[in-house]
């Protein structure tokens, strides 16, 4: 107690002080807590849908080392028995797999052989069910338990389940527990399933667990027409399914790291600031600088322990509800499972911790040395602060136009994606940086036009800007940022857009376009039909199909088009005529993801495995396309027929020479076979932008919470402003402002911060959606998109600048103007 | 203006401050009159509640009991923004601590009384410059606040107290912060001022060499004024 | 002191993010994948309604009954037998095919996959010198050439693990079975025709109609050829029983379980008798046996004529069950008296139904004669 009272002294002093200004504390830990909540609820988000996609993978795949896979038809079931009963590889197991549908509900059915799955798969895991149905009744189907609960399914009911084209009577014979991963999976016996797909003969495929000798033998000795595959390699394009969202959902993760980093920062300095002058006080006592150091980052973890407790507390729900956003967003458009589970992955809570301690720590040990190295009782008035501040806008200014040359550097060409990411934080850090010296400028500049306007009022708000600078710049910068990621992404996706938009209108050339509604061939007799109906002039064919290689499903589109269907389509590479010759003769187009992630380019041979074993086809051109992230591969029905087999048509291309009455015909068709869905080219095209939309509707919460968290930051540096500026308040007060007045003033201030963070927000907005379009999104993906600068994302971010400035202002303006003066003069 | 002699009259003022649990009576019933013109030096120790006095007279705090009547106008009886807009144009304060609008030049600082009363344009800008000239400053008008001495500060802040024109002028220890020298100019040009403008001064002080310029000394003892010998 | 108060509170805050951190980064549970996902009881406990029952004394036909009966419920090819290398080395196999047949009828559905026969093997062999018991279970359906019973010519299997006859006749026969732990590569030849075991073969195992089995056996086979531990390979030699059944019922109410010998004696006479434990304790009517004389005429045993009496029993540490190992068992009308103990005591098997089967030893007197002799016996329903 001899020594210690001393050190306890100083620490009281520092945290009376903090907790004197209750509000401030209470900003202090809501600032760290809501930058941790979001780094946490995107990065659980993020890392919950890549765990869900791996754990779908090892449902469907489990400890699977090969795969034996066939043509488009599949195996031919007779390999099985072959495999396991004369070559006694026991680690084999059987899969039909088939989409199939409950009411709206879109389900995968796994048919399998229970007694198989033991070693391979485990598919069925723990839970009741009648093994003895399930294997000799025609319709049984086992459910995961959250499912049969979903679909309000017990043992012994019966669903209605559609699948191939037809609706099947199923019966439930049990339910097992559910499976992260698994959660829009249900089972059926191999006999079973066959039957619903009507593929009686045939498995989708059999994976096996083989030791590497296995697999060299077996893979010579196979029938013909199959293949052994590496589950390694599969599982691996399995996961890139899942990488569009990744890529997206990691650049916002790090915008909002950015941003709470900022946050942390703003909170900690301001902290410390408010507190120079009892910094100074002690110092004078004797205390040492390594004291004060100590304690300030003492508190610091207090702040930052609570805080990050109180952000990861608050992110983990937050995520859970992203995730149900990116969750029907995966489900709907890239593979048909859900994430139903947030799985909370260890990392990412670390992450939050070192942000939200670490950050703490490091954003207080900047100030705290700053405040403990000054000199005992120099005078700690306002100007020497600002003049120091002055000092670290140069220091600032110098490092933001270094990383912004280094972020530029590293736009060089390449193909690696870091680095573009690298790139992208760098040029952003560095814009941001700018931000402060921008508004000394720019508040420079407008302090003379509204002084004239507005006279010394008017000077005092542009002032008043640059002279906070310290408390307010930090805040400014975050808002600028936080706005320009909201026009980034606002002009990235509107472009994106555009293109689309621009290359449907393309694409889309027939008058009307007709498929069954659960995508089941079209019979022969139906496409007849369709031909002889009135006031057609030309139709086209074609169908999808997932060819099963080494490296992943390949999607193949299978075409019969006349030349006005192949005009619609935009080449990025290849001459279109010279490609149609090709084309017809066996030739194939890629799309342009697909050439990007398989490095073709016309000239170049694919090489597929077909009917026959592997045969190259030579790529004729690389077209527009959007549809699919990973690429597709487009073939001549007649090419698809010699190397694969007949090909069943799915959806057919009409097109018209008197759209009135073809229209009408179809209307006839329709009634007659309501299984048939017809939409014209607008309704198809109407259609294909709400997906679109949908798609991105995650990044549009996730700008919201952005932004959200640089009002609160504004809103955190204002309000502490407010406290500080006090007497100045007051003695204008005593001066004749009026209360009023007094709020307008500061609320100005406010929103000339938001012009500003509007405006500089827009170049670095432009600069960011110029490096998402060209690099981010080409380096990921393989589109190319022309960039498009929309008045939309750019009107939307500045009004969102000064909007929230200007919102963030009101409580600060009105506490502050609310106060008796007197108060304010008495503190000192 | 009236014609009355009497200028400032409080009533029955009290006010007391909640400092932790106890509260500490600062004002207790006071009367005070104040006559037109007149150099009133308010005494007491520190704590004796002299700021406390200058800011109801100012309207900038509020009173719990009683009422202070500027040429008879009941100031705690009037809205806030009338209250505002009377000390706009009647009153001027000088502080301890100056509190000059540091983000404002000294010439804008004096400027800011003159534009709250809607005077602009050039001949106010002439005034302030000859406030500026009166106190002494003439050339520092685009120098910054805190480019200035403590003394030159607080001539500002006498020069911003007094261009609009107030009929009464409250300070507040303008000298606390000044060296006894510079002091005693701040305080003869304050006297001056007033007095040749026919000011109505009060001021609050801690230290006697003051008695000597003022018309009248009350001492505050106990939140109640004692009148004192000069 | 208030200093060492927030000092203890800063300590407190970094304690609580730490504990957070630790719950969250404690490894998990995770559900375990694998390991038999039904439970074979499931597979016998269903209705009985609608299959064919064992009601009267039928002709046997062979080699047609060497195959399955699909009608039956339940059906099984139980071969056990005892075995020695040139050295001496004794040991024990057990090689069991079950049949179960999920629906009555038989059923037309488009698929190849589609069956009502369900097919269990359990396969189990005991090193007696070297104290090492194994035993593994496989199951498959009745359908694709996975698992299967045929008569003619003779086969049984499921998957690479079978019994089938050499040429036209069921024997001689060559049983194969092996996992990566061991292995039985068999040659087995009839040298005794088979035995009808109860009523001309129709064995009641309870009071209701139907409520029996058709059982016959082949009580001597040779054998000779391999058993595998590991990669250690023997070349041995024994002899071999099986036992045919086949019944649409399972246990009545109030039989707890079986107990059943199968001996082979050396000086060429075989004995089988089971007894049905009931829960109460007391001798169940249909308990049962045959005596096959050297000269291979046979004798039923009845219940009342045999009584069996365990004298010692023995726990098993994987599972905790107590099983008596040691029986006496006493024939007045064979004026017999013998003792039963095991060769070895870990015989357990531990699978999807949970029994003892094993090798065992017999010696005592029969009709004032020395007898000894080795055989095998099963032990179910304990818990």
């Amino acid at each position: 107690m001899s020594s210690q009272p001393r050190a306890s002294l100083v620490f009281k002093a520092g945290w009376r002080h903090l907790r004197g200004f209750g509000l401030q504390l209470v900003l202090a830990i809501v600032g760290i807590a809501v930058g941790v909540a979001v780094v946490v609820g995107i990065d659980l988000t993020n890392e919950s849908a890549s765990r869900a996609f791996a754990m779908s993978t090892d449902a469907l795949m489990g400890r699977a080392t090969h795969q034996v896979v066939g043509g488009p038809q599949g195996v031919p079931e007779s390999v099985y028995p072959w495999l396991r009963v004369e070559q006694g590889l026991r680690d084999a197991a059987p899969v039909l797999e088939l989409s199939v549908a409950v009411g709206e509900r879109e389900l995968t059915l796994l048919g399998i052989d229970p007694f198989a799955e033991d070693g391979v798969r485990g598919s069925l895991g723990e839970g009741e069910f009648d093994i003895g149905r399930l294997i000799a009744q025609a319709g049984a189907v086992v459910l995961p338990d959250d499912l049969a609960a979903e679909l309000e399914a017990g043992y012994g009911d019966r669903l209605q389940l559609s699948a191939a084209g037809a609706v099947h009577t199923v019966e439930v014979v049990g339910t097992v527990a559910s499976q992260p991963g698994a959660e829009s999976l249900l089972w059926a016996d191999i006999a079973t399933a066959q039957e619903l797909a009507g593929r009686v003969g045939w498995l989708t495929r059999i994976d096996l667990v083989l030791e590497p000798d296995q697999a060299r033998w077996l893979e010579a000795e196979l029938p013909e027409g199959l293949e052994l595959i590496d589950a390694g390699s599969r599982r691996q394009s399995l996961g890139e399914m899942s990488r569009a969202f990744e890529i997206n959902l990691t650049a916002l993760s790090l915008l909002a790291l950015l941003v709470g980093l900022f946050l942390v920062y703003n909170t900690m300095s301001f902290a410390l600031l408010r507190r120079r002058e009892l910094i100074g006080v002690l110092r004078a006592l004797g205390v040492e600088r390594s004291q004060l150091l100590r304690n300030v980052l003492l508190e610091a973890l207090i702040l930052g322990g609570v805080g990050t407790l109180l952000g990861i507390a608050v992110g983990i729900p937050l995520a859970n509800g992203l995730l149900q956003l990116v969750g029907r967003t995966l489900s709907d458009l890239y593979y048909a499972r859900s994430i139903a589970e947030l799985s909370v992955a260890p990392l990412s809570l670390v992450k939050a911790v070192a942000l939200g301690m670490g950050g703490t720590l490091l954003a207080a040990l900047v100030p705290a040395y700053a405040a403990a190295s000054t000199p005992p009782r120099q005078d700690l008035g306002r100007s020497a602060l600002e003049r120091g501040v002055k000092r670290r806008l140069g220091l600032v200014t110098g490092l933001g136009a270094v990383l912004l040359i280094l972020g530029a550097l590293l736009l060089l060409p390449s193909d690696a994606l870091w680095l573009g990411f690298v790139a992208l934080f760098a040029i952003t850090v560095g814009l941001a940086l700018l931000v402060p010296i921008a508004t000394v400028g720019f508040m420079r500049a407008l302090a003379r036009p509204l002084g004239r306007r507005f006279g010394g009022f008017g000077r005092m708000a542009a002032r008043g800007v640059v002279a906070g600078l310290s408390r307010t710049g930090v805040a400014l910068t975050a808002l600028a940022v936080a706005v320009s990621a909201v026009v980034g992404m606002g002009l990235m996706i509107g472009s994106f857009r555009a293109s689309v938009g621009d290359w449907l209108g393309s694409v889309l050339r027939a008058d009307y376009y007709l498929a069954r509604q659960d995508d089941a061939p079209l019979t022969p007799d139906l496409i007849d039909t369709v031909r002889q109906l009135p006031g057609l002039s030309d139709v086209s064919l074609s169908r999808y199909e997932r060819l099963p290689q080494e490296e992943g499903d390949v999607s193949l589109w299978i075409v019969q088009l006349g030349e006005e269907a192949w005009a619609g389509f935009q080449f990025r590479a290849g001459e279109p005529n010279a490609a149609w010759q090709a084309f017809q003769n066996g030739a194939v187009i890629v799309t342009e993801p697909f050439a990007f992630h398989h490095a073709l380019a016309p000239g170049d041979r694919l090489s597929l495995r077909t009917q026959e074993g592997v045969r190259e086809f030579p790529v004729a051109g690389v077209y527009a396309d959007y549809s699919s992230d990973r690429g597709i591969v487009a073939m001549a029905e007649s090419t698809y027929e010699k190397w694969f087999g007949a090909s069943p048509v799915e959806s057919m291309g009409l097109y018209a020479h008197n759209a009135a009455r073809l229209g009408q015909a179809l209307d006839e068709l329709k009634a007659e076979h309501p299984q048939l869905q017809i939409r014209s080219n607008l309704d198809l095209r109407e259609r294909s932008m709400e997906v679109f939309d949908q798609t991105f509707a995650v990044t549009d919460v996730l700008r919201i919470l952005a932004a959200l968290v640089a009002v609160v930051g504004v809103f955190s540096a204002l309000s502490a402003l407010a406290l500080e500026r006090a007497r100045e308040a007051a003695v204008l007060r005593a001066l004749g402002f009026t209360p009023t007045r007094l709020a307008i003033l500061h609320v100005t201030e406010s929103g000339l911060m938001g012009l500003a963070a509007g405006l500089f927000a827009l170049p670095l907005g432009i600069v960011l959606a110029v490096v998402l379009i060209e690099v981010i999104n080409r380096r990921a993906f393989g589109w190319t998109m022309d960039f498009a600068l929309l008045p939309g994302p750019l009107l939307d971010g500045f009004w969102l600048a000064l909007l929230s400035a200007l919102v963030a202002a009101v409580y600060p303006a009105w506490r502050q103007a609310r106060a008796v003066p007197a108060r304010g003069l008495r503190e000192e | 203006m009236t014609d009355s002699a009497l200028h400032l009259r409080l009533r029955g003022i009290a006010k007391s401050y909640r400092a932790s649990a106890r509260a500490a009576n600062v004002l207790h019933r006071l009367d005070l009159d104040v006559r037109r013109g007149e150099f009133l030096v308010l005494l007491g120790r520190s704590g004796s509640g002299k700021s406390t006095l200058l800011n109801l007279m100012g309207g900038l705090d509020y009173p719990d009991a009683g009422e202070v009547y500027i040429d008879e106008r009941a100031l705690f009886a009037m809205s806030e923004r009338e209250r505002t807009l009377l000390r706009r144009r009647e009153i001027g304060f000088v502080f301890q601590a100056f509190n000059l609008v540091p983000t404002l030049s000294v010439r804008e600082n004096v400027l800011l009384p003159l534009e709250l009363n809607g005077e602009l344009g050039p001949e106010a800008e002439s005034r302030a410059a000859s406030w500026l000239a009166a106190v002494g400053l003439e050339g520092y008008g685009e120098a910054f606040p805190d480019e200035l001495s403590g003394g030159e500060q607080q001539r500002v802040a006498i020069a911003r107290a007094l261009v609009h024109g107030p009929s009464l002028i409250l300070a507040d220890e303008p000298t606390g912060n000044l060296d006894l020298s510079t002091a005693q100019k701040v305080l003869d040009l304050l006297d001056d001022l007033c007095r040749r403008e026919g000011k109505t001064l009060v001021m609050a002080t801690h230290s006697r060499e003051v008695m000597g310029l003022a018309d009248r000394v009350v001492s505050l003892e106990d939140g109640r004024v004692v009148e004192t010998a000069v | 002191m208030r200093g060492q108060g927030l000092k203890r509170i800063a300590v407190l805050a970094l304690a609580m993010a730490l504990a957070v951190l630790v719950y969250v980064l404690w490894p998990r549970q995770q559900p375990q994948a694998g390991g038999p996902a039904f439970e074979a009881a499931e597979l016998l406990a269903d209705e009985e309604a609608g299959f064919a029952r064992a009601v009267e004394v039928r002709e046997f036909v062979f080699p047609a009954d060497h195959g399955a009966h699909p009608d039956y419920r339940n059906e099984w090819w139980y071969f056990t037998g005892n075995l020695e290398d040139a050295a001496g080395r004794a040991f024990g196999f057990e090689f069991t095919v079950f049949r179960f047949a999920m629906m009555p009828e038989p059923i037309e559905r488009a698929s190849n996959w589609a069956s009502r026969q369900l097919y269990m093997a359990h396969f189990a062999v005991t090193d007696i010198d070297g104290e090492r018991f194994y035993a593994a279970e496989r199951f498959a359906r009745g359908a694709m050439g996975l698992a299967g019973a045929q008569a003619a010519p003779f086969k049984v299997w499921l998957e690479d693990w079978q019994v089938s006859a050499e040429a036209d006749e069921a024997f001689p026969a060559r049983l194969q079975a092996a996992t990566d732990e061991a292995g039985l590569d068999l040659r087995l030849e009839a040298l005794q025709p088979p035995v009808l075991q109860g009523e001309r073969g129709l064995s009641p195992k309870g009071a209701g109609p139907g409520n029996a089995s058709y059982y016959f056996s082949m009580p001597r086979l040779a054998a000779a050829g391999e058993v595998r531990f590991g990669g250690e390979r023997y070349e041995v030699k024994g002899q071999a029983w099986l036992d045919r059944e086949w019944g649409s019922s399972v246990l009545e109410r109030g039989q707890a379980g079986w107990d059943w010998f199968s001996l082979q004696f050396d000086n060429g006479a075989e004995m089988m008798v089971f007894q049905l434990r009931r829960e109460d304790g007391s001798t169940d009517p249909y308990n049962a046996g045959m005596w096959i004389a050297p000269d291979g005429s046979t004798r039923p045993l009845r219940a009342q004529e045999f009584e069996l009496e365990p004298l010692a029993t023995w726990e098993s540490l994987a599972t905790g069950v107590e099983y008596p190992l040691r029986w006496r068992l006493r024939i007045p009308a064979l004026n017999a008296e013998l003792t039963v103990a095991p060769r070895l005591e870990n015989q357990e098997l531990d699978l999807s139904v949970r029994y003892w089967e094993g090798a065992i030893e017999v010696s005592g007197e029969i009709r004032n004669e020395n007898v000894r002799g080795l055989g095998y016996m099963e032990l179910t329903g304990y818990e």
